[in-house]
């Protein structure tokens, strides 16, 4: 896809750096429930390291439920603003 | 059959040191320094008297893996020309006889001789043997009668020289590691032993049809003239290995036979069943068949903390350990799908991790790749090379053919039978 002007890029380059902080927070919150486990079950400590494919699993669903939260939130918030300009045009 | 070679053998079986016969007094002696008459480098030579099924078998493995050992064959003997040309194609270089008192008047090389004729002539040529010099491996079981078994005792403790009773078990590693585990405890008290051997197979060779005056030469097993069939051919094997659990021997055995379904004129009972007593009240319950093998061949060991089962080569504890438990975030997420999603009205919970609920044991050896047949010549090497017999290992071959005979005696008059005490050889121990 041609590239319209430099406002695209920086775009661009602001959506992949707010994506991968969403990301991060989501590993960061994979990794609290896995400490939150070992803590209350009382496993080895070991799990932080052994289970790390299992922690980048539920690292990757929380961040799909982030998106699906945030697409209802700009799908609402799309509607509102339609209905809200039909009323004061009307 | 994979082979191992002495290292991978001595690494398989084990180690802790104590008296007698023990797995660990017979590895150390292996494993141990050697005072050695024939020096490694120089080569055992070998007769093989009696080159059917089992000689041809032994002299097999004597060929394909004797020069690990530094042992050869070079002397063949058979009174039937057919079993000895068969030997002789696969060892040519061997001499070839059909008297075996010829052989050992004229081959002056043997070191020892290997004796697997039947079980009714191993007395005369295991004695003559010995008495000329040389160290002697038998097949088992010793011989047909009492009185035959006492007297090749009586020539091995008078020459002093080995006498090794194939009970290849002795040097298999499960056995040996098997064996440590019992006297280690780990079975806690042992009451009770139980061994069966199941055949579906009518025993017999095939006899020429042009001579079938050789039916009792060639299915001599079959007839109770030079054999005690399933006891003295297989039973024989699992007494010993009893006796070397409970390291003492019987004090009584009954028992009882029948031929109920080979009924094809042979002499020898197609089934037979055994109890064997021991003094402190353990059992030792046998029985063998040759019309079903659903349940082929084995030996339990039981004891009041676990249980071996020697043949399959595995070991099970009356406690069984704990299954491990999952990971944190496992029983976290199965937790959470019991009390937040509720349980699947259709199926079961759909990635709840299975837990093994059946004890599979564990393992005696790792690799059980052997059954002693080979190893057994390990230690009949190293008998040669000293000059000397390894302590403790005739008397289990011995009490091993003894108490098959017992058990026969058993059969025969439906009376519990004990030994004599003229043929107890405790008073031949130096």
């Amino acid at each position: 896809m041609k590239l319209k002007s430099m406002k695209d890029i920086i775009i661009k380059g602001n959506l992949i750096s707010r994506e991968l902080k969403v990301l991060l927070y989501c590993y960061i919150l994979a990794n609290l429930v896995n400490v939150y486990a070992i803590v209350k079950y009382n496993t080895d400590w070991i799990e932080l390291i052994t289970w790390q494919r299992f922690i980048i699993l539920i690292t990757v669903i929380f961040y799909i439920v982030t998106v699906i939260i945030r697409l209802v939130i700009f799908g609402a918030r799309k509607l509102i603003s339609k209905t809200t300009r039909a009323n004061t045009n009307g | 059959m994979l082979q191992q070679n002495r290292r991978a053998f001595l690494k398989n079986s084990l180690l802790a040191g104590t008296a007698i016969l023990t797995p660990a007094s017979l590895m150390n002696l292996l494993a141990g320094e050697q005072n050695n008459i024939i020096s490694p480098n120089d080569k055992i030579h070998l007769g093989v008297i009696g080159t059917g099924s089992r000689g041809h078998r032994l002299a097999y493995l004597i060929k394909e893996f004797g020069h690990d050992l530094g042992i050869e064959v070079t002397a063949l003997c058979d009174v039937y020309q057919p079993n000895l040309d068969n030997t002789h194609e696969m060892i040519p270089e061997a001499k070839t006889y059909n008297d075996y008192r010829k052989m050992l008047e004229e081959s002056r090389e043997l070191n020892g001789v290997i004796i697997c004729t039947p079980l009714h002539f191993h007395a005369q040529p295991t004695i003559d043997a010995m008495e000329m010099g040389l160290h002697v491996f038998c097949e088992k079981a010793m011989e047909r009668t009492l009185e035959a078994t006492y007297a090749m005792a009586e020539a091995h403790y008078r020459t002093g020289k080995a006498l090794h009773i194939g009970h290849q078990r002795l040097f298999d590693p499960k056995f040996l590691r098997g064996m440590n585990k019992v006297y280690q405890g780990d079975l806690g008290i042992v009451t009770q032993i139980r061994a069966y051997w199941h055949r579906n197979h009518d025993w017999r060779r095939p006899v020429p049809e042009d001579q079938p005056e050789l039916e009792r030469f060639i299915n001599w097993r079959l007839y109770r003239e030079y054999s005690c069939g399933l006891l003295t051919e297989l039973a024989s094997h699992h007494i010993q290995v009893a006796n070397w659990v409970k390291k003492d021997i019987p004090v009584d055995v009954r028992g009882t036979g029948s031929i109920s379904f080979w009924k094809d004129g042979r002499e020898v009972e197609d089934n037979v069943a055994l109890i064997f007593t021991y003094k402190d009240g353990t059992q030792f319950v046998y029985d063998s068949m040759i019309q079903n093998r659903r349940h082929g061949l084995e030996i339990q060991v039981l004891g009041h903390k676990g249980s071996l089962e020697l043949e399959t080569n595995n070991f099970f504890l009356e406690e069984p350990p704990p299954p491990p438990k999952p990971a944190g975030i496992v029983q976290l997420l199965q937790d959470l799908e019991e009390n937040v999603l509720g349980k699947v009205p259709i199926g079961s919970s759909s990635w709840d991790p299975e837990v093994a609920m059946t004890y599979k044991g564990e393992s005696i050896v790792k690799e059980n790749i052997t059954d002693g047949t080979w190893e057994q010549f390990t230690g009949f090497a190293k008998a040669i090379r000293e000059d000397k017999p390894i302590p403790g290992l005739f008397e289990e071959g011995y009490y091993g053919s003894i108490w098959t005979l017992l058990g026969q005696e058993a059969i025969d008059t439906g009376q519990v039978v004990g030994m004599l005490e003229k043929f107890d050889i405790r008073k031949f121990r130096r």
